[in-house]
C-alpha cells in the first residue's frame, strides 16, 4: 500500500517538477531571413575558383531520368569557357583541337553520376545557385578547364614545333603528356632531337650535381667565435 | 506687501523648477544629480511622451561608475528612462577617465534588463569593444546571469539550436558584395589569445676570457595577447556598404544568427544579421 501511495505521488510529482526549473527562460528567437546572399555558389564563381557559400537546398525527390539529363546539360554549360581555356596568352583565337579536346572532357564529366546527381535534386534553382552535392561535378570540370590552360599556355608552341619537326606523335597526345609534365618515350625522343629552344621549359632538367663537401679551412672559420 | 513678497518667492520657484531645453547642454545643476530630481508631473510631458534628454543627462556625469549609479538610481521613477541613461552612459558617455568598461555593474544590476530587452546585446558589444574585445571572455561573463548572447563557435556548432539568436564575435572584414537592397560582408572570426613571447634586449654584454671574447644579449620573457584566425568564416547583412568599416581592420559584431550555409571549401559559414560592430580598444581588461 505504502509502495502504491509512492509510485502515485512520484507519478503526479514528476511532471510538475520538469516544468518547475530556476533557470529563467531564454526570449523566444527572433525570426530569421535566410534569403540568398550576394556570395551564393554560381557555375562562373565557382568555375573561377572563388569562395562562396551553397545557399540551394532542396529536398532529394525520387530519381528522375529527365531531371538527370537536364542536370547534365547545366553542367555542360562549362564547356563555354573551353574557347576561353584554349586561347594561348599571345593570341586573340581559341586553338580548334585544344577546344575540342576541352570540349569532349566538359561533355563526358557532365555525364557522368556526380553531375546527373542522379536525378534525385536539381543542380540548380532558377537563378543559377548550385545545390551543395554539385560541388564534386564543378570541382572536375574546374580541373578540365584548368588543364586545357595549361596545354595552351605550356604545352601547345612545343607540340606545333615538334608536329613541323615530323615528330610521330599527335598533336592531341603530345598536349596531354606534356600537360601532365610526363611525356611517354616517343615524346622524350622527339623532344631530345629537336625544337631544343620552343620546348627549353618541359624538357625534363639534368640530374643535379652533389654539393662539393666544404673545405677544412672553410669549417676552421665556421668553429672560430672570436671578435 | 505680503502679497508682493509671496509673488516673488513664486516666480522665484517657478524659474528654479523650469527645465532645460531638450537639445542645449545645460551646466551641471548643483548637488552631482543621482537622478533626475521627481517632479509632480515626472519627467513627463502633458502629451505623455517621456521627455528626458539622455544626451544632456550624461554630460552632467563624472565618470562610467558614476553614471552608472546615477541611471540605476532613476529606476524606481522609470524603467524606461534608467535603461535609457545607461544606454547612454555607454554610447554617449565622453568621460574624463576613459569609456564604459564595467561590464561587472552591468551583469550585477541590470540583469533583468540584459536578459529581457533587444537593444541589450548592442550595449554588451560595445562595452566588450571598450576593454579590449575579448569576445569568448566576456560573452562567458553575461552568461553567467542567462543573457541570451552566443558565441559563433557554439552556434555552428548547432545552427538549429542558435537560429534567432544573438551573436557576438571579433572579425575583420575581407569582401564586400553589394546589390540593390543591402550589402553583405565577408568576415574572419578572430580570436584573441595569450602567448608567451621573447624579446631580445637591446643592450650588448661582452664576457672576455683569456682566449675567447663573447658577446650576449639580454632575453625578456613576458606574455602578450595575440590575434589568430579561427577559420570561422561569417556573411554579415548589412543595411548598406559602410566606408568606415575598413578592410582587414578588427571589429566586434553583434547581430542575429540565421543559420550556416555550406561553402565551398568545405567549411559552414554563419549568417548573421548585423545589428552593430564596434572598434575594440586597444588594451584588454579582464
Amino acid at each position: 500500500m505504502r509502495c502504491l501511495l509512492l509510485i502515485l505521488a512520484a507519478s503526479f510529482g514528476l511532471p510538475a517538477a520538469a516544468d518547475r526549473t530556476d533557470l529563467p527562460r531564454p526570449p523566444p528567437r527572433m525570426p530569421v531571413d535566410e534569403r540568398p546572399t550576394p556570395f551564393a555558389c554560381n557555375l562562373e564563381r565557382l568555375l573561377k575558383g572563388e569562395r562562396c557559400t551553397f545557399e540551394f537546398d532542396p529536398a532529394p525527390g525520387a530519381s528522375s531520368e529527365s531531371l538527370a539529363h537536364e542536370n547534365s546539360r547545366y553542367a555542360a554549360r562549362a564547356s563555354r569557357s573551353c574557347a576561353e581555356a584554349a586561347t594561348r596568352p599571345e593570341e586573340l583565337q581559341p586553338d580548334a583541337m585544344l577546344r575540342k579536346m576541352c570540349e569532349d572532357d566538359i561533355a563526358r564529366i557532365a555525364l557522368d553520376e556526380q553531375c546527373t546527381l542522379v536525378g534525385r535534386v536539381p543542380f540548380a534553382d532558377d537563378d543559377g545557385r548550385l545545390v551543395a552535392s554539385a560541388g564534386p561535378c564543378v570541382e572536375e570540370l574546374a580541373r578540365a578547364l584548368s588543364r586545357t590552360r595549361t596545354m595552351a599556355g605550356v604545352a601547345l608552341a612545343c607540340c606545333r614545333c615538334l608536329a613541323q619537326s615530323r615528330c610521330g606523335v599527335s598533336a592531341s597526345q603530345c598536349n596531354r603528356e606534356l600537360a601532365d609534365f610526363a611525356p611517354g618515350e616517343a615524346l622524350q625522343s622527339c623532344l631530345e632531337s629537336s625544337c631544343q629552344e620552343t620546348c627549353s621549359s618541359l624538357r625534363p632538367s639534368p640530374p643535379a650535381a652533389s654539393p662539393r663537401p666544404p673545405s677544412k679551412a672553410r669549417i676552421d672559420r665556421a668553429a672560430d667565435t672570436r671578435t | 506687501m505680503r502679497t508682493a513678497a509671496s509673488l516673488a518667492l513664486l516666480v522665484l520657484v517657478a524659474c528654479a523648477g523650469a527645465r532645460p531645453a531638450p537639445e542645449e547642454l545645460p551646466d551641471k545643476p548643483a548637488g552631482a544629480p543621482v537622478a533626475l530630481a521627481p517632479t509632480p508631473s515626472g519627467s513627463v510631458s502633458p502629451g505623455g511622451k517621456s521627455n528626458f534628454n539622455a544626451k544632456v543627462w550624461v554630460s552632467w556625469q563624472d565618470g562610467a561608475a558614476d553614471c552608472e549609479a546615477s541611471a540605476r538610481a532613476m529606476r524606481d521613477n522609470s524603467a524606461e528612462e534608467a535603461w535609457q541613461a545607461l544606454k547612454a552612459c555607454v554610447e554617449l558617455g565622453r568621460f574624463n577617465r576613459g569609456p564604459f568598461v564595467q561590464l561587472n555593474l552591468l551583469t550585477n544590476y541590470w540583469e533583468d534588463e540584459l536578459r529581457t530587452r533587444p537593444d541589450a546585446p548592442r550595449i554588451v558589444a560595445r562595452v566588450i569593444a571598450n576593454r579590449g574585445g575579448d569576445v569568448d571572455g566576456d560573452i562567458s561573463k553575461v552568461q553567467m546571469i542567462r543573457m541570451p548572447v552566443f558565441t559563433l563557435k557554439a552556434a555552428l556548432s548547432q545552427p538549429d539550436i542558435y537560429k534567432g539568436r544573438y551573436v557576438i564575435i571579433r572579425g575583420k572584414l575581407t569582401d564586400v558584395k553589394v546589390d540593390a537592397k543591402s550589402a553583405t560582408a565577408m568576415l574572419d572570426e578572430v580570436s584573441m589569445k595569450a602567448a608567451d613571447l621573447t624579446r631580445t634586449g637591446q643592450d650588448m654584454g661582452i664576457i672576455e676570457s683569456r682566449y675567447n671574447r663573447l658577446r650576449f644579449y639580454d632575453e625578456h620573457h613576458f606574455a602578450e595577447n595575440v590575434m589568430n584566425p579561427t577559420g570561422r568564416k561569417v556573411l554579415g547583412r548589412l543595411p548598406e556598404a559602410d566606408p568606415f568599416l575598413e578592410p582587414d581592420k578588427e571589429f566586434v559584431f553583434v547581430g542575429r544568427f540565421d543559420g550556416a550555409k555550406p561553402s565551398n571549401d568545405e567549411q559552414k559559414v554563419a549568417l548573421l544579421n548585423v545589428y552593430g560592430y564596434y572598434r575594440p580598444a586597444a588594451l584588454v581588461i579582464q
